[in-house]
């Protein structure tokens, strides 16, 4: 007998768009709090397959960047084009339903829930029977709940974090919490993963087996990735393609050795008077 | 095919029989995406025959050696089987050794193909390729992370698995030529090199045959009465010859099943899912398992910790004489009763050993309170004395006969004898064939007649058990001519939770001073408690506050120490708490988390020179290894304090002079 079931068969539902082509196209979009620009006039794109990272100081524009994408900010201006579907605003949980997943800056878990409830929370959206089956919890409900069981179980072996499974989120360290909130972002079967830098506060160790499982999601389960992270060598090794934005405006986009040597993400980084 | 237990003497063999004899009995479980995984006899038998002829197709031939690196896992206990049916050679090498230490094993043992269990292994041995000339292939279990790798050399075993299943139901001949192979293999055949872990120097390769496995478990499963019904949970190291016995040996001989963990972060919880009753740990994790329930106990409201601490106390008192078979007044046995269905029975459910029938704990001497403190909670835990080259067994304890302060009479069909230097020595069927390309160091072990030196100094007792001081090198005396043990003193110090690991000093020198290592679980949780804030370890070792606990440890043990006429001379006159954890990365451990005394006394030699020449404190500078092998320093200034000692009854030490 072989427990094991076939990594392929984790791969996300195909939807048409083959690797390397266009998978959210974002236009000319400007965004502005009040008087305060936060974005202005910024196009860049997402191929499917790749890790893509969006970088900058501080203030730059990137978490709005990632709130625009997953719908939790509309923009003044610009079109969103996402699975080749346009859309100007949509909500978080549309979001969510057409594919794209995200994990927070600041862990944002159910604190008082164990690991395994945290990453079956994800796997919420995509059950299909009512409350009342649901309180019932027998017969399709049952069905239904060891299916989505399987699945979180995979991530759970997936993300090494087996000997956590019971253990209350807040009671563990930070490190592991952005691994369960990782895991709870892949719970949801995303075609696009968006992480709000998924190393910050980490030692080295744990950024190395963070870098490794960000890694596995895009190769293993072939899952398009966009990160902002602050970590430049983390970021150079990881992505496929770079965005670099700067009071909130995009100073340069490419592969990392191109925004290594480009003049403007330099001065970027070591302050130039504006 | 009619297969007979006396004619069995290979475990390839024992597969066939166990398929036939046993057929849906489990024989292996494994947990995995959060759930029990069996494997009866015959599907083992189907899994070990798949791997093998998948083997066969990348070149494996007999007398070829495969190392196997990784976690206890079913499909490494089955590459062992699998090897063994070709006449191959496994060397199982401990998964967490760097690098360096891997490529020493893989090159000295002409290792030709290698099976490791994921990403991280196949990682070392490929860094270390180069060196290692003999290894062709490369075997990996866990494909995670390894698809972009050059798969010219390198196999998935779930593809060999599928290659093995094919050629059996393709080829009638391929299932037929198999059994032909098995059937050529002997008792007197190779059947494993284990690397010993070598307190001193580099590891030697001990060369045991199959005969020195079978003979050794069926005694082993004789002496305890271990058939089919057992089960056992596999999380020791697979390179450790107790590992190869319990978890292989003696499932194969007896047909009990053997349960893999998940992970080994999760062995605690997946121990009390499985309920061993055969089990088996070194002192460590008995240690380990008692700390972490203090220090619960420390966080448990007062009516809980009252109840706790009164019917341990009574345990103490009257729970071993009850496992004994001793007479107990009628109002004991009451109170014990009691004390079993509030506290005891929990306890043990906790420590998921309620089903234990025989437990064993070997590898190192282990402190008698600590011994005495779980059998008194009603667990048949017993002592066995072993080693490598004798297939483990040498002595071990027999039921009623137990005694926290022995190892126990000699095993069946092992003599021993004590040489005049005190050494203990033994010949028995289980002695190894030798050490492999190292015939120097045979001849220097094992005698023409068959008897092997130990290297510990021992004694037998009135009842002829066997008493075990220390290893005979390091037994030394102080200044004064006092006998000094180190191993004794650390065990006393290393009794206390707060306690992870203490090195003793005294040989040549005018009183014995400590090493001490805290033990982070406990102190942390304390520190936590307190309030007192901290950084890293190095900053709570130096807690002046860790400092007055510790102190009144080693109070605590110098009065113990005072109460033993042998050992009242080498009260811990001085004492410091290390600012690092000891670590086998650095080398201060040995794999087996043995502390090796030499190499610390040379690496903190000031540290030493300070315990002895009176100063208050000293900075010292450590190199530290990582895990990925990345080197780093750590400097420190470490504290010296002074320790009150007691005097010892005059008499008794005339007696003991005597």
């Amino acid at each position: 007998m072989n427990p094991r079931p076939d990594p392929r068969q984790l791969a996300t539902p195909g939807d048409g768009i083959a690797k390397g082509d266009v998978l959210l196209d974002v236009r000319n979009v400007s965004l502005a709090f009040g008087g305060v620009k936060a974005i202005t006039d910024i196009s860049l794109n997402v191929l499917k397959g790749e890790i893509r990272a969006i970088i900058g100081p501080n203030g730059a524009g990137k978490t709005s960047m990632l709130n625009v994408i997953n719908g939790f900010y509309t923009p003044q201006q610009g079109t969103i084009v996402f699975r080749g579907k346009e859309r100007r605003s949509m909500k978080p949980h549309q979001a969510v339903g057409q594919g794209i997943a995200r994990t927070f800056q600041n862990v944002a878990l159910f604190k008082g829930m164990s690991t395994l409830d945290n990453i079956m929370a994800g796997r919420s959206v995509l059950m299909k029977r009512n409350i009342g089956w649901q309180m019932l919890w027998h017969g399709p409900a049952l069905r239904e709940e060891i299916e989505h069981r399987e699945k979180v179980e995979e991530i759970i072996d997936f993300l090494e974090i087996q000997h956590i499974r019971r253990t209350p989120v807040g009671k563990l360290p930070y490190g592991l919490q952005k691994r369960v909130e990782l895991g709870r972002a892949l719970a949801m079967e995303p075609t696009l993963l968006l992480l709000d830098e998924p190393m910050a506060g980490m030692n080295l160790e744990e950024k190395e087996d963070m870098s490794r499982f960000i890694i596995d999601v895009n190769q293993q389960r072939g899952t398009t990735i966009a990160l902002i992270e602050h970590d430049m060598g983390v970021v150079m090794d990881l992505s496929d393609r770079v965005v670099v934005l700067d009071y909130g405006k995009k100073i340069a986009d490419g592969t990392p050795d191109e925004v290594k040597g480009n003049q403007d993400v330099i001065d970027a980084y070591l302050g130039v008077p504006h | 095919m009619a297969h007979s237990i006396a004619s069995t003497d290979t475990f390839a063999k024992y597969l066939l029989l166990n398929a036939e004899r046993f057929r849906s009995r489990p024989a292996m479980r494994f947990k995995d995406y959060g759930i029990w995984q069996s494997w009866t006899w015959e599907e083992q038998l189907d899994e070990v025959r798949a791997l093998a002829l998948g083997l066969q197709t990348i070149g494996v031939q007999r007398g070829d050696k495969i190392a196997v690196i990784g976690a206890n896992r079913p499909r490494l206990y089955w590459s062992f089987a699998a090897a063994q049916s070709l006449g191959a050679i496994p060397v199982p090498i401990y998964a967490d050794s760097v690098a360096e230490e891997m490529a020493y094993v893989l090159d000295h043992a002409e290792v030709k193909f290698a099976v490791v269990e994921d990403q991280e292994q196949v990682d070392k041995v490929l860094s270390v390729a180069e060196r290692v000339p003999a290894l062709t292939e490369l075997i990996y279990d866990e494909p995670r992370g390894l698809k972009d790798y050059d798969h010219t050399h390198l196999h998935a075993y779930e593809g060999l698995r599928a290659t093995g299943l094919k050629r059996f139901a393709e080829d009638a001949d391929a299932g037929a030529a198999w059994l032909a192979e098995i059937a050529k293999g002997s008792g007197g055949d190779l059947s494993v090199i284990l690397y010993t872990s070598g307190t001193t120097g580099r590891p030697k390769g001990v060369m045991l045959s199959n005969d020195n496995f079978v003979l050794s478990a069926v005694n082993g499963n004789g002496f305890d009465n271990l058939d089919e019904n057992e089960t056992t949970i596999a999380y020791l190291p697979l390179a450790w010859v107790g590992d190869h016995l319990f978890s292989y040996a003696q499932s194969y001989t007896a047909g009990y099943c053997v349960a893999c963990p998940e992970s080994p972060e999760t062995i605690n919880e997946d121990r009390r899912e499985i309920a061993p009753t055969y089990f088996f740990a070194p002192p460590r994790v008995f240690e380990t398992l008692l700390t972490s329930i203090m220090v619960r106990m420390e966080d448990a409201g007062r009516i809980k910790k009252a109840m706790f601490h009164y019917f341990l106390a009574h345990a103490g008192k009257v729970g071993e004489r009850i496992l004994n078979g001793e007479a107990v007044a009628p109002w004991d046995r009451l109170k014990y009763a009691v004390g079993n269905f509030m506290v005891y029975g929990p306890l043990k459910n906790r420590m998921g050993l309620s089903r234990m029938r025989v437990g064993y704990t070997a590898g190192e001497a282990i402190g008698p309170e600590l011994f005495s403190f779980y059998r008194s909670l009603g667990l048949n835990l017993k002592q066995l004395y072993g080693q490598t080259e004798a297939t483990v067994y040498i002595t071990a304890q027999a039921d009623g006969k137990i005694r926290p302060d022995t190892v126990g009479l000699p095993s069946p069909d092992v003599e021993i004898k004590i040489a005049e230097s005190g050494e203990v020595l033994y010949r028995s069927p289980g002695v190894f064939v030798g050490y492999y390309k190292n015939d120097e160091a045979t001849r220097e072990t094992k005698t023409e007649d068959g008897w092997v030196h130990t290297g510990d100094a021992g004694f037998f007792d009135a009842d002829g058990q066997l008493k075990i001081i220390d290893r005979a090198k390091d037994v030394g005396k102080l200044g004064s001519g006092a006998l000094f043990a180190p191993k004794y003193i650390e065990n006393t110090l290393k009794f206390f939770p707060d306690i992870k690991e203490a090195v003793a000093f005294g040989h040549g020198r005018d009183f014995c001073a400590a090493f001490i290592n805290i033990d982070l679980t406990a102190v942390g949780n304390w520190a936590e408690r307190n309030n007192i804030a901290y950084a890293s370890y190095q900053e709570l070792a130096g807690h002046p506050q860790v400092y007055e606990t510790i102190a009144t440890h080693v109070d605590e043990a110098n009065r113990r120490l005072a109460r033993e006429p042998l050992m009242a001379a080498s009260q811990i006159r001085r004492f410091l708490v290390l600012h690092k954890e000891l670590d086998a990365d650095d080398g201060e451990l040995t794999r087996t988390q043995k502390v090796r005394r030499s190499f610390i006394a040379e690496r903190y030699g000031p540290l030493i020179e300070a315990l002895y020449d009176g100063s208050k404190e000293k900075f010292i500078e450590t190199e530290v290894t990582y895990e990925d092998g990345r080197k780093g320093i750590i400097r420190a200034t470490v504290k010296i304090v002074d320790a009150k000692v007691y005097d010892a009854p005059s008499e008794m030490i005339r007696e003991a002079a005597e």
